[in-house]
């Protein structure tokens, strides 16, 4: 290594969920390469050979590996632009800062004037993640606020779901991944950290070691054989996407009739599995979770195997097996993905999912979890704050496009909104920074061209971005970014390793053009408004870094100090392993959940008003149980014209879309469509034709990759690719983004996106 | 995977030239034995012969890109002398030098290149042709190429090429000495014959050890170089030139015909080449 | 003298070719240049498949049989039997690629001599204690060290898990693979 070749931290921002700290190369201001954390740096214990889950181990996986390609890109935005032509044609002209500043503060004070604050809605958008990523709403707040938002597009209806069961303050509580090296049997449904966060020290690096050192049994529910089962395929228990609530019921039918359940956890940790424990006032009704599962219920179906066999397309005695090792192998460690949760019926796919824990006792003890997704671990640095946002109406992040067409009409009952009982104006502002989740990550893309192009609506959009992603080509006003890597910038370990870490980045290039930083333009806005002041309490973006460490300092001794950090690079710790409820479980009077009984709720009376109270559309199913239900859409409603299922998945080369316009990557990892030989043959398709996936709401044309990887009768496309079509024209997304196919209707109790119940027809392109 | 061959259209002409000027010189010295008159066709055989190999080796130089780059590498070719490689180097300098020399001699017209050195070109030629099917019978990577039968294939389809090719040039230069050729016509008429039994051997027990080899031998004879194989190698280059030569023992000479059959056997011989380069595939060892 | 090897465990690789990306940046390669190759290997039928990630890369065999080819000698098994390419000695005829039974020879389109994996580490100067695709690894499928040493990290590996050569005594390769 040459002397000129100095070494910068810095850190990878997107959103899989761990934040990788990078190591960059540079020479004459340019990157050479970039490298991770690792032992010859002297940040990281050498563990290259044996790998232990406490070394904590975040090592960048080809994504973060290959940002340079990013930060050199050529389609890189370098001065600020004003749309030219009709919204969404994606002509722009060069403007000056000022001029682009101006037109803002003038536009965002004439709709807060006009419309009040509840017309300003900041898109979802998690391209940046970093103690100072998101700056706007600080500012927004300052002016009076704006419409909040819940949810997420990853865990919405988990998050609606869960609070039901364990309480809103255990909604996500689990147990970390290596906490599975105790257990006996693993059972993960729809579950693949080797290729949803690939990187850090967690995710498949922890399931591997945990393989390894339980030598427990494995099942990976999933409809594709995943990355994180290959090399172990016997573990792929294959399932219909969407039916993993029918399979849970018929595992419990037969704990039940075989009498593998843990009677005395349900009776004294749990309300509603059957008389026993119901409200008094709910007895004798036949409404317990039993009499669900053994016929005496509502709809008088014993969920027997033989019942989940032509649902979950999973052979009845492969289901009396997996029941048989759920009743009797102990400790027993359930946990699910985000994707499972992630269609139309993915509130009681969530629940249910949690029952398998809560039947058979296995929860609160060494070597078990709660059902829920594994666990993340708490970060050291708080973001830079928002502030109290005075606006109290919130929406499902999923429904802001009603928001726009339709926001005077929305209700808590019809539409989920939070905080008030109707919206008080339609969203006229929106505000978008380092997202994509306008058109490409949000769904029914066709859909949402026709309501953003409609300039009465929604009458300003602004995006912050670094490249002209699909949500850049609507903007009104479309700025430049710095990236990351170009400021100083701080954060956190991500949201899948179980250690907590620090990367202190700095400035490791300079940023193209007129590129600025967002907190420095929300700085600029600010003055504008005369809030300069308030905004930066007088601190450059590197005084708020290094003000919200010193704080984290203050209720944390063990960091180390500001200036040793920076020196550092990057600060990892190990964490010991948790048992998720073992409080609860030891006493719970002592520490009673936070459901209305303090119990956990099989049966939830909350949920059952509720479901009575919410104005629901015809199809749609909110049940106080956790029972299956094919949901809206769902795979029950196959036609002639659209036969087939089409899900999601999360690709190897992306990070939702981030990196989705990499060459290289997209070369290692080309975007092909997994179809089985069943689907394919008499299709007349071969791995690498191009087809033509079509649904009720669009088209895409994409390569087809035949494969015994997946489930027959579904086909699965990796979502975050680039849409790419001509809007005027046919519309044939030949970028092959999912939410092409997407619907845009929301999920019944989260209203969120159900984005992986799709219904479609596979064509071969003419070869 | 994919298999992308390590070789194409260059290295397969590399291997047919030099083959067919080991087969020209060959010729030459037969036809000098033969038919002292026709020092027409002597003549042309003994200017084919070196130049054709010489082209090769400028081909060679050109795929061979590293030394095309950096020529003071190609020194570096007599290190190994275990390479099969190398021993090729060896052979077609001799080879080349014997020719030249003999070639001179001729064109000057003082002295009749002696004996030996004739002898010597011989040799020369035909350890050249075995060698292009040595080169790639040694790699046992590729069953197609890793067999014994390969070289003596390429033995045949040398002489066969170079004789045609010396035929041809005498057909244009001095069709009058090739008339009377009778005993050469039967020679040039089983060797077509000797090669498509070599062939079908070839392809029978190389399609019967290895699954590898039963790819092979199918994308030649019913994949993508079917139609290359058949029409190609089979129809022009073996079948209507055997045909060509009975017709011209049982009916006399028909000089347009037996150029047309000297051009196939030539079509021919360098799509044999072409096809076994590229159609050969590994060994899976997964 | 040492004698370097490798394990690669194809039960813990996700195929996630993070490894290849760190060999790029090693190496110095271009894109098109893979010094490691990935195999994905399907087998059985639905729903009993079998599936197989395999990264490829020279097996810095005993038995070369690029070195044996190799016309001018710039293929030859260097100190800890680490095959090596002399690059200034390279005509580019690419015979060692044809005689290589697992195609990890690659050509390098600037230069049109060939190349491959050179268990970077052994002759690293910047301080590297192990290969690059090792210490990028994201689920610690690789191990690097001496196979001479009985209490190396890989020997202990190899003896423990089984590991074995990719096709058996062919070549007398020295990555050892568990599958």
């Amino acid at each position: 290594m040459s002397d000129d070749t100095r070494t910068i931290w810095s850190h990878c921002t997107v959103n899989c969920g761990a934040r990788c700290p990078l190591l960059f190369h540079v020479r004459d201001g340019r990157i050479i390469w970039v490298e991770g954390a690792s032992a010859h740096d002297g940040a990281l214990p050498d563990g290259g050979a044996s790998p232990a889950a406490s070394v904590p181990q975040p090592r960048p996986c080809l994504r973060g590996r290959t940002v340079r390609r990013w930060i050199e890109s050529p389609h890189r935005l370098r001065y600020p632009q004003r749309r030219v032509g009709a919204r969404g044609e994606g002509r722009f002209e060069r403007i000056t800062w000022d001029e682009a500043l101006d037109d803002i503060s003038t536009r965002l004070r004439h709709t807060i004037d006009t419309y009040g604050n509840e017309a300003v809605y900041v898109a979802y958008g998690t391209g940046v993640h970093a103690t100072t990523g998101r700056c706007f709403e600080r500012l927004v707040n300052l002016l009076g606020g704006h419409l909040g938002r819940y949810n997420d597009y990853s865990t919405a209806q988990i998050a609606a779901a869960m609070p039901y069961t364990y309480g809103e303050a255990d909604a996500f509580t689990a147990s970390p991944l290596i906490e599975a090296a105790s257990a006996r049997l693993i059972v993960n449904f729809g579950n693949s950290p080797a290729e949803t966060s690939m990187g850090g020290a967690g995710g498949s690096r922890d399931f591997s070691w945990v393989r390894e050192v339980s030598g427990a049994r494995i099942y990976q529910v999933d409809y594709r054989l995943t990355e994180t089962c290959t090399g172990h395929p016997d573990e792929w228990l294959p399932i219909r996407p969407g039916t993993d609530a029918a399979l849970v019921s018929a595992i419990a039918h037969e704990l039940v009739v075989n009498d593998w359940i843990d009677q005395d956890f349900l009776d004294a940790y749990t309300i509603g599995f059957d008389d026993t424990t119901m409200p008094m006032h709910l007895r004798g009704q036949n409404l317990g979770y039993r009499d669900y599962l053994l016929g005496t219920g509502y709809d008088g179906m014993p969920k027997t195997p033989e019942w989940a066999a032509p649902i979950t397309q999973i052979p009845a005695e492969s289901i009396r097996r997996l029941a048989r090792d759920v009743g009797t192998i102990r400790p027993l460690f359930v946990m699910q993905g985000w994707g499972p949760q992630r269609h139309s019926n993915g509130e009681l796919t969530a629940r249910a999912i949690a029952m398998l824990p809560l039947l058979t006792g296995q929860v609160g003890l060494p070597g078990t979890s709660t059902g829920s997704h594994e666990a993340s671990s708490d970060r050291l640095i708080a973001d830079l704050p928002s502030g109290p946002n005075p606006v109290k109406a919130r929406i499902s992040c999923f429904t802001w496009t009603d928001a726009v067409s339709r926001g005077t009409e929305m209700t808590a009952e019809s539409d989920g909104v939070r905080g008030v009982d109707r919206l008080s104006t339609n969203i006229k502002f929106i505000w978008s920074y380092a997202g994509n989740c306008l058109t490409n990550q949000h769904g029914g893309i066709n859909m949402v061209h026709d309501i953003l192009v409609d300039e009465s609506l929604c009458e300003s959009i602004i995006v912050t971005d670094t490249v002209m992603t699909d949500s850049a080509r609507y903007a009104d006003i479309l700025l430049p970014d710095v990236m990351r890597m170009e400021q100083t910038s701080m954060a956190c370990q991500g949201e899948s390793e179980w250690y907590q870490g620090v990367t202190f980045g700095q400035k490791v290039v300079d940023a193209p053009g007129e590129c600025r930083t967002s907190y420095d333009v929300c700085a600029a806005l600010a003055r504008r408004f005369g809030l300069w002041q308030r905004f930066t309490r007088e601190r450059s973006q590197e005084e708020w870094i290094a003000h919200l460490y010193e704080e984290a300092r203050d209720r944390d001794h063990g960091l180390p100090s500001y200036e040793d950090g920076v020196a550092m690079g990057h600060y990892s710790r190990a964490l010991p392993t948790t048992v998720a409820l073992a409080d609860f479980r030891r006493d719970p009077a002592a520490h009673p959940l936070s459901t209305p009984s303090g119990k956990a709720e099989i049966f939830s009376e909350s949920l059952a008003r509720k479901a009575t109270a919410w104005k629901l559309p015809e199809g749609e199913v909110m049940s106080p149980l956790p029972i299956y239900d094919a949901g809206f859409e769902g795979w029950d409603r196959a036609t002639d014209e659209y036969p087939l299922i089409c899900a999601g998945y999360h690709d190897k080369a992306r990070a939702h879309s981030s990196f989705g316009s990499i060459e290289s990557l997209k070369q290692a990892c080309p975007h092909r469509l997994w179809i089985n030989p069943i689907d394919a043959q008499p299709r007349g398709i071969v791995s690498d034709d191009r087809v033509r996936v079509s649904s009720r709401y669009g088209t895409v044309e994409v390569l087809a990759r035949v494969t015994r990887r997946i489930i027959p009768g579904t086909v699965g496309l990796a979502q975050g690719a680039w849409h790419e079509a001509d809007m005027v024209g046919d519309r044939v997304d030949v970028g092959g983004c999912i939410n092409t196919l997407t619907s845009l209707h929301p999920s019944p109790l989260a209203k969120g996106n159900g984005v992986h119940t799709n219904l479609v027809q596979v064509r071969l392109c003419k070869r | 995977m994919t298999f992308v061959p390590v070789w194409g259209g260059i290295i397969a002409c590399y291997l047919f030239l030099a083959g067919l000027g080991g087969g020209a010189f060959i010729t030459a010295s037969l036809v000098k034995r033969m038919h002292p008159e026709a020092t027409g066709v002597v003549r042309v055989g003994r200017v084919i012969a070196p130049i054709v190999v010489i082209v090769g080796l400028c081909l060679l130089m050109v795929d061979a890109r590293g030394g095309l780059y950096n020529p003071l590498r190609f020194v570096f070719l007599l290190t190994n002398p275990g390479s099969v490689m190398t021993w090729g180097v060896v052979i077609l300098a001799v080879f080349v030098l014997a020719a030249l020399i003999v070639l001179l001699m001729d064109l000057i017209g003082k002295n009749e290149a002696p004996a030996w050195l004739v002898w010597v070109g011989n040799v020369f030629g035909i350890l050249t042709a075995a060698y292009t099917g040595v080169l790639l019978g040694v790699v046992n990577t590729f069953p197609l190429w890793n067999n014994a039968l390969l070289p003596v294939l390429f033995i045949v389809s040398a002489l066969s090429t170079g004789m045609a090719a010396v035929m041809l040039g005498g057909l244009i230069t001095c069709p009058e000495q090739v008339k009377g050729m009778v005993d050469l016509t039967k020679v040039h008429l089983v060797l077509p014959a000797i090669e498509i039994v070599l062939f079908f051997f070839l392809l029978f027990i190389v399609a019967h050890v290895s699954t590898a080899g039963a790819a092979s031998v199918a994308a030649m004879v019913s994949g993508g170089y079917a139609l290359a194989f058949w029409v190609g190698i089979m129809a022009v280059g073996l079948v209507i030139p055997l045909v060509i030569e009975i017709r011209a023992l049982r009916s006399g000479d028909n000089r347009g015909l037996a150029i047309a059959g000297d051009v196939g056997v030539l079509i021919g011989g360098y799509l044999v080449r072409y096809i076994i380069i590229v159609a050969a595939l590994p060994v899976v060892l997964l | 003298m040492a004698r370097y090897g490798m394990l690669i465990n194809t039960k813990k690789c996700i195929g996630c070719y993070t490894c290849l990306v760190a060999c790029h940046r090693q190496n110095n390669l271009l894109p098109t240049e893979n010094f490691i190759r990935f195999e994905e290997r399907e087998t059985g039928t639905y729903p009993n498949v079998g599936v197989e990630n395999i990264p490829l890369q020279c097996m810095h065999c005993e038995d070369a049989p690029c070195a044996a080819v190799c016309p001018t000698g710039a293929t030859y098994i260097g100190p800890g039997g680490v095959v090596a390419v002399e690059e200034g000695r390279c005509i580019g005829c690419k015979y060692c690629m044809a005689a290589c039974p697992y195609q990890v020879r690659v050509v390098n389109e600037s230069t049109g001599t060939v190349d491959k994996c050179r268990f970077c580490t052994v002759t690293a100067t910047d301080g590297t204690k192990t290969c690059s695709c090792v210490e990028a690894c994201l689920t610690g499928a690789r191990t690097f060290g001496d196979l001479d040493d009985p209490e190396s990290d890989v020997s202990k590996a190899i003896v423990e898990l089984n590991a074995k050569p990719i096709a058996g005594d062919l070549t007398k390769a020295k990555i050892f693979y568990v599958r």
